[in-house]
């Protein structure tokens, strides 16, 4: 019982690491603040099932999943090369909303907000996933890799070079850098990973509808980006960790859960409110979104 | 060989001239001193050869060839490289990032000789933000020299910099014009602009009032 | 006749996103914040009304000045507690604060008040009325014809009183207002007080149409924002004309598209604007938009 418990939070504390740490490469170390990032968890999450419930085996739903939220974040970049800071905040704001917009309406495809029920335990050549030690094992072999792949693309030029663009865009381009093109593949990889986290969470929880894609969700990887530094794929997943045990004891002091829900909600939003004005840099990051200045230059 | 040249740029900013029918000419190895009081244009200049500002009208060659069409960091690539007034280096990265984020695909030894040619390299792992004025300009002159331009633009690389640190900024700045690298230098400082320069241009209100 | 019916839907909806849009615009244009709570301050101000008026009992026009008051009182607060110490950050930094406010002010309500739906109990399902061959119910009319007066009201606060003309100043060139003796974090709370009245207002109002929840405020202020975009950011008239705009064009919308894209169409325009016409409708100053 407590195994199994201690598992669940492991496989959540995976999938969580991989989204806060693919937000990170857009916001952290591009600095573009997105807020439609759940959105690409949750294509990811619907191409997944959509295709393995249509017969496909597991990986190719898996490796789709990233696939088509990358191409969303291909979408997502067009604003992102024409706006700049709030405005393209709230653009990706409005694309999220558009998603869900589209999960709850199309119902032939997604039966809309009943959602989809039944999604089967992953199997890859031959191996089930079904149980939480396997599970947990799968969740985490990607979420390694995520991380490895992230931290080499980081260490690279690219990794240099997004730094730069994030702290003064003109000066990157008068270095040779073409800013639009850094913009739109860190939006692409960022939509990736989150795709394939989608992935990993529909096929864990078996069921998923279109309210669990929303606006607070990506609060919530914000605030584990946030928590763990700005621009520090380590202190991503140090905020995944953090904050996926942090509501756990209100479970165990016997509160009903139409308080825990909100008591939760409002300690996420109260430590936001005190780590960007106490400690914004977090626990391991560097200085949000380029620094203390007034206006987008 | 002329390596920059410049026929009619004109740019406004709202109904303000920043610069009127601006055209010169510059060889390639030679230094052009740009003069002129505030607002005279010269950093509008500057920005319209780099595209940081579009021009109204006008063209831009660089070794014969047009740029002014060219976004930014397509300029950056030909061999431009600049030295700004304010704000060039990357603060929150250390030394050395700013230093391989010039370089595309240097290996780190290259950017420390370089480093240690600008007098930084026990600075390497702090971050830019943390040096004095004149050292952030030095660090810039580490990018330009990293990426072996051939056109270097200068804005006011000695302003607000130690007594010492102008020293070492001239001398890398002589080095980059044994190398053969053309420059174009805007400075206030006469005495300065008669040791370094084979040319000057003196703008006011967005025009060229002086040539010698 | 459908479609007349949905344009008369589409102005009630438009007069109650124009109170919201009002406050957002007027404290963007003086901060260059996107105030995202600033739907939860038209909630607080709804429940405030739900409190005086079905709590104690007493009419519902008593619920609705205390909700004004109320939601000036918040507005000064959120200003003192969320904005001010992050004022001299990256912008981005007061949106975060302010998705923060936003989920703090819900799930307090939530917490004191349920997350489940609360009316005025104005009685039974109104019946409608005809006018003009429309059907339209009296609060509907009530409804309309508030945010009118109080669109007046604004115009009359910018444009007649001291302090408008020093929110206009402070908003045109900060430093400069200050060196004329301005004392500009002043004229910021001042804005930030008529803005979220003038919001609670408007989440009585859009209570009063259909319900209470939690979550009441959230769309309604993003639509709002999509309003001030359209109309241009930093114009009060175009504020009220770009929540017209979006309250018109999502009703006669869903005439051509199924109902649940209702909402989608304000976002779809709100992207359509800010990618090939961000100055909007009536702006003139670039914002935030690369040049």
């Amino acid at each position: 019982m407590i195994e199994a418990y201690i598992l669940h939070l492991l496989i959540f504390i995976c999938i969580y690491a991989i989204l806060s740490m693919s937000l990170n490469l857009i916001t952290g170390y591009a600095g573009m603040l997105n807020l439609g990032h759940a959105a690409f968890f949750g294509i990811g999450a619907y191409a997944s099932v959509l295709i393995v419930m249509a017969g496909f085996p597991f990986w190719l739903g898996f490796i789709a999943a990233g696939a088509i939220a990358a191409f969303f974040g291909l979408l997502l970049s067009v604003p992102a090369l024409r706006l700049r800071g709030d405005f393209l905040a709230i653009a990706t704001l409005a694309f999220g909303e558009i998603i869900r917009s589209i999960l709850v309406n199309w119902t032939e495809f997604t039966r809309g907000p009943l959602g989809i029920p039944g999604i089967p335990k992953p199997e890859i050549f031959g191996i089930a996933f079904d149980s939480l030690w396997m599970y947990f094992i799968l969740a985490f072999i990607i979420a390694a890799v995520a991380y490895f792949v992230l931290r080499h693309l980081l260490n690279s030029n690219f990794g240099i070079a997004l730094k730069a663009i994030r702290e003064n865009e003109s000066v990157a381009a008068s270095l040779g850098k073409n800013v639009n093109l850094l913009k739109m593949q860190a939006f692409v990889v960022g939509a990736f990973f989150a795709g394939l986290a989608g992935s990993l969470f529909a096929h864990y929880i078996t069921f998923i509808d279109p309210g669990t894609f929303v606006l607070g969700e990506t609060i919530l990887m914000l605030l584990m980006v946030a928590l763990g530094g700005m621009g520090s794929l380590e202190g991503s997943i140090l905020g995944a960790i953090i904050l996926i045990l942090l509501p756990e004891p209100l479970r165990f002091i016997g509160l009903p859960s139409a308080v825990v829900g909100p008591l939760r909600q409002i300690i996420y939003a109260a430590i936001l409110i005190v780590l960007v004005i106490k400690k914004p840099r977090g626990l391991l990051g560097t200085q949000w979104f380029g620094g203390i200045v007034s206006d987008s230059n | 060989m002329i390596a920059i040249e410049l026929k009619g740029i004109s740019k406004k900013f709202g109904g303000v001239t920043a610069l009127d029918n601006v055209s010169f000419k510059l060889e390639k190895g030679k230094t052009l001193g740009l003069v002129g009081g505030n607002g005279s244009g010269k950093t509008t200049l500057l920005n319209s050869i780099t595209k940081m500002v579009a021009p109204d009208r006008g063209e831009v060659y660089f070794k014969g060839k047009r740029i002014d069409k060219l976004p930014a960091y397509r300029i950056a690539r030909l061999g431009i490289g600049r030295i700004f007034q304010t704000g060039g280096v990357f603060k929150n990265m250390t030394v050395l990032e700013n230093l391989l984020v010039a370089s595309d695909g240097k290996r780190e030894n290259e950017a420390e000789r370089i480093l240690k040619e600008v007098a930084l390299l026990e600075k390497k792992g702090k971050k830019a933000a943390t040096l004095s004025g004149g050292q952030q300009r030095l660090l810039e002159f580490g990018r330009v020299m990293v990426r072996n331009d051939e056109l270097i633009l200068l804005d006011e690389p000695f302003a607000g910099v130690s007594a010492e640190n102008s020293r070492k900024i001239e001398s890398v700045i002589k080095k980059l014009q044994e190398e053969g690298k053309t420059i174009i230098l805007i400075e206030h400082d006469s005495a300065r602009i008669k040791r370094l320069c084979n040319q000057i241009i003196e703008l006011e209100k967005g025009s060229i009032i002086r040539r010698e | 006749m459908v479609l007349e019916q949905l344009a008369v839907n589409g102005i009630i909806a438009g007069s109650e996103y124009a109170l919201l849009a009002i406050g957002l615009t007027l404290i963007y244009g003086i901060l260059r914040l996107i105030h995202f709570a600033h739907g939860e301050v038209a909630m607080v101000g709804a429940y405030s009304a739900f409190v005086v008026s079905v709590v104690f009992g007493l009419p519902l026009i008593a619920g609705f000045f205390v909700a004004i008051a109320a939601g000036a009182l918040l507005g000064i607060a959120v200003n003192r507690i969320a904005f001010r110490p992050v004022r001299k950050q990256h912008i981005l930094i007061g949106l975060i604060t302010a998705i923060a406010v936003s989920i703090l002010l819900q799930n307090a309500i939530a917490l004191f008040f349920g997350n489940d739906i609360k009316t005025y109990n104005l009685g039974a399902v109104e019946k409608g009325i005809e006018v003009f061959g429309f059907i339209i119910t009296k609060t509907q009319i009530v409804i309309v014809f508030t945010a009118v007066a109080l669109m007046l009201l604004t115009w009359a606060f910018i444009k007649k009183t001291k302090i408008g003309q020093q929110v206009r100043a402070v908003a045109d060139n900060r430093e400069l207002a200050e060196s004329i003796g301005i004392d500009s974090e002043k004229v910021i709370a001042c804005t930030f007080a008529f803005g979220s009245a003038l919001a609670a207002a408007g989440g009585v109002l859009i209570a009063a149409e259909t319900n209470l929840a939690p979550m009441m405020g959230l769309m309604p202020n993003i639509k709002a924002f999509a309003a001030i975009i359209v109309g241009g950011i930093g114009s009060i008239p175009g504020a009220i004309f770009g929540s017209y705009f979006i309250g018109l064009a999502e009703n006669i919308g869903i005439w051509f598209l199924p109902s649940g894209y209702k909402d989608a169409i304000a976002f779809f325009i709100l992207v359509i604007f800010l990618l090939f016409m961000p100055t909007g409708i009536f702006g003139k100053k670039k914002e935030g938009i690369e040049q």
